[in-house]
């Protein structure tokens, strides 16, 4: 066994405080860690790290439990209520069913009778839903769709959608259980589309907008599904007795690629978008910590591993090769890497890897040939070191990487008044592009979320500890400070003086796939809201916005709402 | 717990539902008084949990881990807590609740070793949700990598990618206290 490198031996120490690490790697760490003073004291701070959690967390909680003698008596008399709900709706459902095949029996029958005998030709059955049903209208003329449920409030707002047809698609739990919904970009026309009493989550619009993949439990363990706009067409692509989470649908629509634990083992799939059972294994290797990203033409796929590996291969599996690894020369990668995405060549990929040495963290970006034959020709692109402190790295569309940095580098005081700087990298240069100056005078802020598109235009969400209103920035050099573009009345309150530094809501900002509309979904005690701002609105302050859409069920954590990647026009009817 | 006792539970046995709780109550309310950091808090959001439990028992498939499911449970209608409790003043009263430790160390020993754990538990506090939950369920819960993913709906290398974010925060914290 050959020994490892400092950073490597960090970096599996850090996967051995989580238990992740193999049996070939531990004896390389043991082996490296009988040699290397310096690692022996990192891993005795990791110890003591934990030592001192565990201490504090314990001196706090570990308290004796109140007695569960209440409860048993709540539960036992609430599991009656539930036994006896139950076996009435049940009957309920059954004489519902009966009563409404009577009545459907009774129509068709009145239906028959009065139709007129005007045509000898014969008729033809309808096997697809109307088509007005499928495509989107343009949201100031005419709703798609149905009516929305009572609990939820739709608002208009004066920013500007009028010349888009698209959709937002949301996880909503409205019903007892989450089911996936569209509306309009203006909040109007809410539809449940895939009404199940299962769990339905985390919608992802197909890149044409004309399908949407979700996750279900509806077999009994979480599959892959896809349908049309309006729910029609549903396929489960997956179909496996295994836990699967979508990943991401590839350039041309057509096929799918998800993570699924098949086996024990979590690992890379894709899957045709029009044919159930077309599933192909991707890779063989554990997809625990990974990415997976389309080339620009959909032929090949990038898969990030084992938290440095990068593998490229056809979409159809084959042609594998390894262009990355933890031998790979010049490469350093304690805390792992991630791809950055591929070049327009289709020849190329960036990766940012994070490492560490004694003054700090490390941000190098590093580009890797993606052709045969060309393995571990890796070159850095760029190195960033602490301080300040690297926020965010980004890839424009044209290729060209984006960066921010905090300008205070101190990664534990998340509560001051701080300036952020945001870099676009071109030409081999760091070119200062943009600045957010937050002043709260002094009494603090919280940053929920920052996000750039693919053009670099960048938003962030921020909110002073004085305040009742969450801020929208964008950055800018005109004013050497950043500029608030609009301001959310989420109804989270200013922090009290003295107060836990805790926030209990949360913002979260995400672009549309064509850059062109920002949606902020904001979350507060039980409210949740969105806003959908038109790219052009960011250009001047629009003061305070206007959610187009509010409710108490929205779900935030795990399935964000996603706006249509394009404007889809309607279909002429046959 | 087996299936055989979750069908009853299922039936409302009274027997099967006395067993269910007196079972998972003490790490239900563990996990909520973690999370919520509020013994009243936390015992009614563990009774509501089991309520919920009870009402959803019938959809539960037992294709994965019959605890982690409770967990998750318990988890969102804590996490639901939290984000409908009101902003209030919490330092403060973090201070006087803390409990000196127990141990054979000289009274400047324990003064340190308070002002280190203090310094700690407002570094815990300080980190956001997303930083803070996976901490407390690795440390004090000692659940693995996977178990926390599923909890929180996430893929296991973000967990882990958290985890290290949060040791980095806390490290400081703590290494500085130390010396």
């Amino acid at each position: 066994m050959t020994d490892i490198s400092h950073a490597q031996a960090r970096q599996y120490l850090l996967a051995v405080a989580d238990n992740l690490l193999i049996e070939a790697e531990q004896a390389a760490l043991r082996t490296h860690l009988a040699q290397c003073a310096e690692c022996r004291a990192y891993a005795g701070e990791l110890d003591a790290l934990k030592s001192g959690l565990q201490a504090v967390f314990s001196s706090r909680w570990d308290h004796q439990s109140p007695s569960a003698r209440q409860l048993v008596s709540s539960a036992q008399a609430q599991s009656k209520r539930i036994s006896m709900h139950y076996r009435f709706t049940t009957r309920a459902r059954v004489l519902a069913e009966v009563v409404i095949v009577i009545a459907l029996v009774i129509a068709l029958n009145y239906i028959i009778a009065r139709r007129p005998q005007v045509s000898a030709r014969p008729t033809q059955v309808p096997t697809s839903v109307p088509t007005h049903a499928l495509q989107p209208t343009p949201v100031s003329t005419s709703l798609l769709l149905a009516t929305s449920t009572p609990v939820i409030t739709a608002t208009t707002t004066s920013l500007r959608y009028e010349n888009t047809t698209r959709l937002i698609a949301l996880a909503l739990n409205t019903s007892g259980n989450p089911d996936i919904y569209v509306m309009h970009i203006d909040g109007s026309g809410l539809t449940n589309i895939s009404s199940d009493p299962s769990i339905d989550r985390n919608p992802l619009w197909s890149p044409d907008g004309k399908r949407l993949a979700f996750e279900s439990n509806r077999s009994g363990n979480f599959d892959i599904y896809v349908m049309n706009v309006d729910g029609s067409g549903l396929m489960n692509l997956s179909k496996d007795p295994a836990e699967d989470s979508l990943s991401s649908w590839s350039p041309d629509s057509r096929q799918i690629i998800f993570k699924s634990n098949l086996g024990g083992k979590a690992a890379w799939y894709a899957a045709r978008t029009d044919a159930v059972g077309s599933v192909i294994k991707l890779s063989d290797a554990d997809a625990t910590l990974a990415q997976a990203i389309w080339s620009p033409n959909g032929q090949e796929i990038a898969i990030m591993e084992n938290k440095s590996d990068v593998l490229i291969l056809r979409a159809d599996g084959t042609n594998l090769r390894v262009i990355q690894n933890k031998t790979s020369p010049g490469l350093t990668h304690d805390y792992g890497c991630q791809i950055l995405g591929w070049l327009p060549d289709g020849q190329n990929i960036y990766t940012e890897c994070e490492s560490s040495d004694d003054g700090g963290p490390i941000w190098t970006i590093y580009q890797a040939s993606t052709q045969a034959g060309l393995t571990h020709n890796i070159s850095t692109i760029l190195q960033l070191v602490y301080p300040p402190v690297v926020q965010d790295f980004w890839m424009s569309k044209d290729a060209s990487l984006g960066y921010e940095l905090r300008d205070d580098g101190d990664p534990v005081s998340l509560y001051h008044s701080i300036s952020f700087s945001l870099y676009r990298f071109e030409n081999g240069k760091s070119v200062l592009s943009g600045k957010e100056i937050v002043d709260c005078a002094g009494k603090g802020y919280f940053r929920f979320s920052n996000e750039s598109n693919t053009s670099g235009q960048y938003l962030s969400a921020t909110q002073c500890d004085s305040a009742n209103i969450t801020e929208l920035w964008a950055p800018n050099l005109k004013d050497d400070a950043g500029q608030v573009v609009g301001e959310l009345n989420t109804g989270l309150p200013p922090l009290q003086p003295g107060s836990s530094m805790m926030r209990t809501g949360s913002t979260i900002v995400e672009w549309s796939q064509d850059d062109q509309f920002v949606l902020v979904c904001t979350s507060t005690e039980s409210l949740a809201q969105i806003y959908v701002i038109a790219r052009d609105d960011l250009n001047f302050s629009r003061g305070i916005l206007k959610p187009v859409f509010t409710s108490q069920d929205l779900l935030l954590d795990y399935s964000q709402p996603v706006i249509q990647p394009v404007d889809v026009p309607p279909q002429p009817k046959p | 717990m087996d299936s055989h006792w979750l069908e009853l539970c299922k039936e409302g046995d009274t027997l099967a539902i006395e067993r269910l709780v007196c079972t998972y109550h003490q790490d239900l309310y563990r996990l909520a008084l973690s999370v919520l950091d509020e013994p009243h808090e936390a015992e009614d959001a563990t009774q509501e949990a089991f309520l919920v439990v009870l009402r959803a028992l019938h959809t539960f498939q037992a294709r994965s881990s019959f605890k982690t499911w409770l967990y998750s449970i318990t988890l969102n209608t804590c996490r639901k807590r939290l984000q409908q409790r009101k902003a209030r003043e919490r330092l403060q009263n973090i201070l006087q609740i803390l409990q000196p430790l127990h141990g054979p160390s000289s009274p400047e020993d324990n003064v340190l070793k308070n002002e280190l754990d203090s310094d700690l538990w407002g570094a815990v506090q300080a980190l956001d949700e997303k930083h803070r939950l996976p901490v407390i369920l690795r440390y004090y819960h000692d659940l693995s990598v996977a178990e926390i993913a599923e909890m929180l709906a996430v893929p296991e290398g973000t967990v882990h990618s958290r985890l290290n974010i949060a040791r980095a925060r806390l490290r400081l914290v703590h290494d500085e206290g130390q010396s």
